[in-house]
């Protein structure tokens, strides 16, 4: 049995409203069928799945009918990507966007609005200014529905989050509370088991590296990861994206980023076969032809667009950068935007490609995350670092 | 005859011709719209759902909710094993949803068996429908 407080018990009868009770019954039901003793609470959610065109008109007329039955978000909430960019209807020529689509959308953006969302419209609400005023730390309770940004919580951050996906972080949204299971529980979140990998390693590597490990680590435990040198910022976003792609890992340890509140002590070591990583990953290799090369999945930080900037001349393949409207608003008054736009860089805030629907065409990616899901929709889409990227579109300095 | 004693998570009476499913990502293997399994066109409105793992993408719980939204819900969830995409979509749509079903029973229904589920969580093979 779930224990329950008086105050959650109220919720989960009625005394706080329908809407409550029924997102109320789904957090304690999930509890019950994980085995979990008790809820906690939170201090933030994050809520996933508020693309038109993935949860469609079902979708906007269940988030309607809980913001006009009374929900409202008890923790502050921010909310993931959505189907078009608001500012860029015409999604930069890229993105086909029907008026019908347009209409959808802004019921679901009004819906979470009403429930009060803070509409970031990001995966990556870590690189938005907004974010800062949530005053979290490191240590806290968060329901995460974004699996890219729960491993980036959980390695990075060292906010304490299960893979919530959309609708369980709605409803821990409304709630204010989550389950005390898997990494809510300090002690799942040591390691077990080491992976070290060799010299040189990128983002790409990391992506091939978690495919591996989403076959490999049987553990529920996170896995350790030592590299060679600290990772960027970015790279480690990635890993965190591919992780939440390949498989059903929610953290992993990285010692230097991730904080924990003791040191790690795994019981198995293990070198990553590096012929492995290598064989899959020209497996991946772009094609010949690329029309797109596509930066910023999850949604890019003001570090990559500096680092594009340096080191593209002129693109002959646009770049697509997907990015938040934060950042981007903050690249602007840079004037980085300017520069990369003569460049040929081409923008979507607020937007990815996975979320929305775009033209036939053949991608290049340094995003495992970004390849594992528009393989499945496209021809040809192949997987490489951003130095390789910038080459493939041309004007590599 | 009384196939197996299962849990109730979502309690209701029901009652069905079976539709098996050995795996099910909701995601992506429901048509909510035409109310059918992508795979093979089974139609699901009103039968007896027993799934015997369900996974994927947690756009699922959504799509339970789209399959009332669109009158196609089955009249029962069954399953070996619940898991939170399918508990948050029967709660959301308000269907019957039970776990607790032995493999050997799960192996040994067919599809389109009559079956009936009462809410303590009786499961029950009946001769016709």
């Amino acid at each position: 049995m779930v224990e329950l407080t008086r105050e959650e018990e109220e919720m989960l009868y009625g005394a706080h409203g329908e809407a409550v009770a029924r997102a109320m019954e789904v957090i304690v039901r999930v509890a019950e069928s994980l085995g979990a003793p008790r809820l906690v609470p939170i201090k933030h959610a994050h809520v996933s799945g508020v693309s038109y065109g993935t949860i469609g008109e079902a979708g906007a007329v269940l988030l309607e009918s809980f913001a006009s039955s009374g929900a409202r978000f008890r923790v502050p909430t921010s909310v993931n990507p959505i189907g078009y960019d608001p500012e860029d209807p015409d999604g930069a020529g890229i993105l086909v966007v029907s008026r019908e689509f347009i209409r959808g959308q802004q019921r679901i953006l009004k819906a979470l609005k009403r429930m009060g969302a803070d509409l970031l419209l990001t995966c990556t609400p870590y690189y938005t200014e907004a974010f800062e005023k949530y005053s979290l730390s490191v240590g806290d309770r968060v329901a995460w529905g974004e699996s890219s940004a729960v491993a980036y919580a959980n390695t990075v951050l060292g906010l304490k989050t299960n893979r919530e996906g959309g609708p369980l972080a709605l409803m821990a949204a409304i709630t204010g509370r989550t389950y005390l299971y898997g990494l809510q529980v300090d002690e799942n979140r040591m390691p077990s088991h080491a992976y070290k990998i060799g010299t040189s390693y990128d983002e790409a590597v990391l992506g091939v590296l978690a495919e591996y490990l989403a076959e490999n680590h049987e553990s529920e435990k996170p896995p350790m990861i030592e590299v060679p040198r600290p990772p960027r910022d970015y790279e480690v976003r990635e890993f965190a994206a591919a992780l939440g792609a390949a498989g059903s890992i929610g953290m992993a340890v990285i010692p230097g980023v991730t904080p924990l509140p003791k040191p790690p002590e795994p019981e198995k070591f293990e070198v990553v076969p590096e012929g492995a990583l290598k064989r899959r990953l020209a497996e991946l290799e772009p094609d010949e032809g690329v029309d797109l090369v596509f930066v910023g999945c999850p949604h890019a930080s003001l570090e990559e667009l500096a680092l594009i900037n340096a080191r593209l001349g002129k693109a002959r393949i646009p770049v697509l950068v997907t990015l938040s409207r934060d950042v981007y608003a903050r690249a602007k008054s840079l004037g980085l935007i300017e520069r990369l736009r003569s460049k040929g860089v081409l923008f979507l805030r607020s937007t990815c490609l996975i979320v929305s629907r775009a033209k036939s065409m053949r991608i290049a990616t340094n995003s495992y995350k970004a390849y594992f899901y528009l393989s499945k929709r496209y021809e040809s889409v192949g997987l490489a670092p951003l130095s390789k990227l910038l080459e493939i579109a041309g004007g590599a300095r | 005859m009384i196939l197996a004693n299962l849990r109730p998570i979502v309690p209701g009476n029901a009652r069905g011709p079976a539709l098996k499913v050995e795996s099910l990502s909701f995601y992506g293997e429901v048509d909510p719209v035409r109310g059918v399994l992508v795979a093979d066109g089974r139609p699901i409105r009103g039968r007896i759902l027993v799934i015997g793992r369900s996974r994927g993408s947690t756009v699922g719980s959504y799509i339970i909710y789209a399959l009332k939204y669109y009158g196609n819900e089955p009249a029962a969830i069954v399953m070996t094993k619940s898991e939170p995409i399918v508990i948050t979509g029967a709660i959301i749509a308000g269907i019957p949803l039970y776990e607790g079903l032995p493999r050997e029973v799960f192996e040994a229904i067919r599809d389109n068996d009559c079956l009936e589920v009462e809410e303590r969580g009786v499961l029950r093979k009946l001769g016709h429908c």
